[in-house]
């Protein structure tokens, strides 16, 4: 196509862009008015908002258990503390409520527990397997000597 | 600094607050996209793709052309792709048109002075709407991104991917299509 026809061709665009200005306005403001309606009746669309809410749901689920952590460690120290005062304050009533915490041992003391403790998991250690961890030949073995010495001592006869 | 740099700056800091490029830009799309496809399902579909495309593709936007163009470009490659697929021609089967052509001039905004003023102001806009259905789809493309969105000729051609001249002629033949039926019937 060669110049002369291009701007003729511009010229009857612009001619019947002109002619047909009216029809074309009212099809454009309908197009827009329906477009407007419809996109009242659809659900918002936020693509960045979105991102931001997971940013900041992933921030609040990755602090919240250390924040509620820490607030329960607050309370727990302020109620401890507050029943030691009551305890050493008031006795009586208060005491019987809370367990009494265990005295300050002495040194030489807590060298013995832990020489007590030690020897009793050395004593645990050292017994015989319970029967069901037992080896499965000898437990079976027992088992079966166990069914026949009944089966011969009532012969055969149920009671 | 001249006034490319600036505007080219000013569009790419547009891109960094993206909530407010959806709010500007998605009625807009959407209207091109429910002019185009006439199926308001679909068009929000598609209005969804395309600023998810744009959001992904944020980083290779440059500013080279407007906001808009390169919106409208997403949204005519998704309408293109759109038709081509297997799901365009099942829907084009199974489908009435969603949007009937009766109830397009019921939209108009009642500001004729007149009953009789607003009744032809609802044919006229019928009749358009009932016309472009029939357009091929480029030209229903370059009528459109024309007439509804106001671009001009170099912006349709970079929305579209053609070059002037084409824009120019499958305007040029929308148009006259559009004047014959409409101007028959108005």
């Amino acid at each position: 196509m060669n110049r002369e026809e291009q701007d003729r061709m511009t010229r009857a665009i612009e001619e019947m862009e002109r002619e047909l200005a009216e029809p074309l306005r009212h099809f454009r403001g309908a197009v827009t008015a329906m477009a407007q309606r419809e996109l009242r009746r659809m659900p918002g669309m936020a693509m960045r908002s979105e991102k931001r809410t997971g940013w900041r749901s992933a921030w609040l689920y990755a602090w919240a258990p250390a924040a509620a952590l820490l607030v329960l460690m607050a309370v727990g120290l302020v109620m401890s503390s507050h029943d030691g005062s009551r305890t050493a304050g008031s006795g009586g009533a208060s005491v019987a409520k809370v367990e009494p915490a265990p005295a300050p041992a002495p040194q030489a003391q807590a060298h013995t527990s832990a020489a007590a403790l030690m020897t009793e998991i050395d004593d645990d250690l050292n017994q015989n397997a319970p029967t069901p961890l037992m080896p499965l030949e000898v437990s079976t073995t027992s088992q079966s000597q166990t069914n026949t010495t009944q089966a011969e001592g009532s012969n055969g006869v149920e009671p | 600094m001249d006034c490319s740099t600036v505007a080219w700056k000013a569009q790419v800091t547009e891109m960094d607050d993206f909530d407010e490029v959806v709010r500007l830009y998605r009625p807009r799309i959407f209207r091109y996209l429910v002019a185009t496809l006439r199926d308001r399902d679909l068009a929000e579909s598609l209005t969804q793709d395309c600023f998810l495309k744009a959001w992904n593709a944020r980083h290779q936007f440059r500013g080279d052309s407007s906001l808009m163009t390169w919106l409208t470009r997403i949204a005519v490659n998704l309408v293109r792709d759109h038709a081509r697929s297997q799901r365009m021609r099942f829907w084009q089967k199974a489908r009435a048109e969603d949007i009937d052509p009766a109830d397009i001039g019921d939209w108009l905004p009642d500001e004729r002075s007149g009953p009789e003023q607003s009744l032809l102001a609802r044919e006229q806009a019928g009749a358009v709407w009932d016309v472009v259905k029939a357009l091929s789809p480029q030209q229903k493309t370059v009528f459109l991104l024309r007439f509804v969105e106001e671009m001009d000729l170099p912006q349709i051609a970079d929305a579209t991917g053609m070059n002037e001249n084409t824009v120019k002629s499958h305007l040029y033949r929308a148009l006259r299509t559009v004047r014959e039926k409409v101007g028959t019937r108005v």
